[in-house]
């Protein structure tokens, strides 16, 4: 999309430049507030953007080492963050690796076969989806309790139960994906049955590779809303040892004791592992999102 | 190879759908079994009819908050479309400079969303935070825990912070697809850059708004972590919001049936309020 360059341009390039940057400046600023916050020692935070004495305090602690501070005293680490990170990035690769499966098959047979009922069950699932998360909190709780008297990896407090509650938000992804392959040629497939492949060929050495960007879009979605999720996590996990980085952070702020400076490490750990993905991925994202959300 | 029903492609479908049916169907069809009845514990329950239903829909805290509930809503439609259009008009078009504002831009919406909370629980605080201090040094008496303007606007200007982008990002991702003849004939053509924006870009652009705008109207209308961690719903009950007000009840107060009559009001809710903003837009559509 190159803009044009009517008689006045330099000014309104000017002008959008600067918009832009007091706009970075802005989204920027609460964040920069955090990652100072978590270099500096003390649980404050008061103090200029730009920490007067560094400190590692917080971080060693939330990287599992003991901080011995400059008379001696020793502080033990709190919480185990590593491995609630750990578990966040479990819960999520697993959860998002399954969704992108289910949704890219069945969205496959929305696209490209008819059956009975496709309809009424695209439709429905789309409403589904529109029921408030939070409302079916307890329903779900209640679901789990029982699975988990038959089948032990799924009840209260495992990481199967996350992964399966975090599966149910997926008529989203099908309809992007559906979108794509709607987008695409039919014709290229059916070239290729008529020179001798498989349905299951075509899907896989034609539609697939042509699929790559929507792919991926739908993996980063999935994976950030997987990694985020607090209500649903904060509820079907108890231990600490089995919480995720979502929501082991709020440990650190009890009504009585703000450790902030922790907290402020913990946040920007869990902000890590999603914007190393993102990164990695982001060439393929607005390719994608053009294709599947805007048409003709 | 589509011309023929293929009742196999049910096994292609059927994972998703028992899935999908067993995190929102059952759920919701819990919530009507509570709706109707009176539960005392695990095996007294009186069927009471819609008895819930007529309490819930006269019940004045509901109603409160159903109110603050819409205002917000529209509120953040209000602030987040136009600014992320404007956001996206602004963004360079291409090369590292774009990506660059890509990234940055996507940061806010990589954030766990409690964290989002504290961050502007920590930012807005006068003592402590940047944005709370600054504004107290300035001579505004800023104070979200106490004043319901200042919490309103802090929980307001979160919103804004954390989804604007999405909005911005959609757009963008919207005029990247508009092919560059558009812009030569309107160059041929003389246009203003207003014109430009109004016959070709904001027409171009509309699949991508209606998207935008039933996204955020959804996720507005059913928001609930980001605004209890930042004000807990106070001060007072001036920004607890319809899922915070039902959670309570459910959850602090056990008071399940009026709390899954209530559920089902949200829900009829939302669905109206979407079903009418999208039969409007492809009313539009044929009009013209």
């Amino acid at each position: 999309m190159a803009m044009v360059q009517p008689r006045s341009t330099k000014y309104r390039v000017l002008a959008s430049h600067i918009g832009m940057l007091c706009f970075i400046a802005l989204i920027l600023f609460p964040l920069l507030m955090v990652i100072s916050i978590s270099f500096r020692s003390g649980n404050f935070a008061t103090g200029s953007l730009l920490p007067e004495v560094p400190s590692l305090e917080h971080w060693s602690l939330a990287l599992g080492i003991p901080y011995t501070d400059d008379a001696g005293n020793v502080t033990q680490p709190p919480f185990p963050v590593l491995l609630w990170l750990w578990n966040s990035i479990k819960i999520a690769v697993v959860s998002s690796i399954l969704i992108l499966a289910l949704s890219t098959t069945s969205a496959y047979a929305f696209a490209r076969m008819r059956f009975a009922g496709k309809g009424f069950v695209l439709k429905s699932m789309l409403i589904f989806q529109m029921f408030p998360p939070v409302l079916s909190l307890v329903a779900l709780y209640a679901l789990f309790d029982q699975i988990g008297n038959h089948v032990s990896w799924l009840g209260l407090n495992t990481h199967g139960a996350v992964i399966v509650a975090s599966l149910g938000g997926m008529a989203l992804h099908i309809w992007t994906i559906k979108g794509y392959f709607d987008s695409i040629d039919r014709s290229l497939e059916e070239a290729a049955i008529v020179d001798g492949a498989t349905t299951w060929q075509a899907f896989r050495y034609i539609l697939l590779p042509l699929s790559v960007p929507i792919l991926m879009v739908v993996f980063i979605l999935a994976f950030i809303m997987t990694i985020m999720e607090y209500p649903m996590a904060s509820i079907l996990l108890v231990d600490t040892d089995k919480l995720t980085l979502a929501v082991g952070a709020q440990q650190y702020l009890y009504e009585q004791n703000y450790l902030w400076g922790d907290f402020a490490a913990a946040a920007v750990l869990s902000g890590l592992p999603i914007t190393l993905v993102f990164l990695y991925c982001q060439k393929w994202i607005v390719g994608g999102l053009t294709a599947g959300g805007v048409k003709g | 190879m589509n011309k023929i029903p293929d009742n196999r492609a049910w096994w292609l479908v059927l994972p998703v759908f028992i899935l999908v049916a067993f995190s929102a169907l059952i759920p919701l069809m819990t919530v009507v079994n509570y709706s109707v009845q009176d539960i005392f514990g695990p095996n007294s329950a009186y069927f009471v009819g819609t008895d819930w239903f007529r309490e819930v829909l006269q019940n004045e805290n509901l109603q409160a908050s159903l109110g603050r509930q819409f205002v917000f809503s529209a509120a953040v439609l209000l602030i987040e479309i136009p600014l992320g259009i404007g956001v996206a008009l602004m963004m360079p078009t291409s090369g590292r400079r774009g990506s660059l504002c890509l990234i940055l831009l996507a940061i806010p919406l990589l954030i766990p969303w409690n964290v989002v909370g504290t961050i502007w629980q920590i930012f807005g605080r006068g003592d402590i935070g940047l944005f709370g201090w600054a504004l107290n040094e300035i001579g505004i008496n800023y104070n979200y825990t106490g004043n319901t303007g200042d919490a309103w606007a802090t929980v307001l200007l979160m919103d804004v912070w954390h989804w604007t982008p999405l909005v911005a990002l959609l757009c963008y991702s919207g005029l990247r697809a508009i092919p560059e003849a558009f812009y030569q004939a309107a160059e041929i053509d003389r246009a203003s850059r207003w014109a430009i924006f109004r016959y070709i870009q904001l027409p171009r652009l509309k699949s991508v708004l209606v998207i935008a705008v039933l996204l955020r109207f959804m996720d507005s209308f059913m928001i609930y972590t980001e605004p209890f961690v930042l004000t807990g719903g106070g001060p007072g009950s001036s920004t607890t919001f319809l899922s915070q007000t039902l959670t309570t009840m459910a959850i602090g107060q056990f008071d399940i049936g009026r709390a899954a009559a209530f559920s089902l009001v949200y829900f009829l809710i939302v669905l109206l309020v979407s079903w009418l903003f999208f039969t409007a837009i492809t009313h539009l559509d044929k009009e013209k």
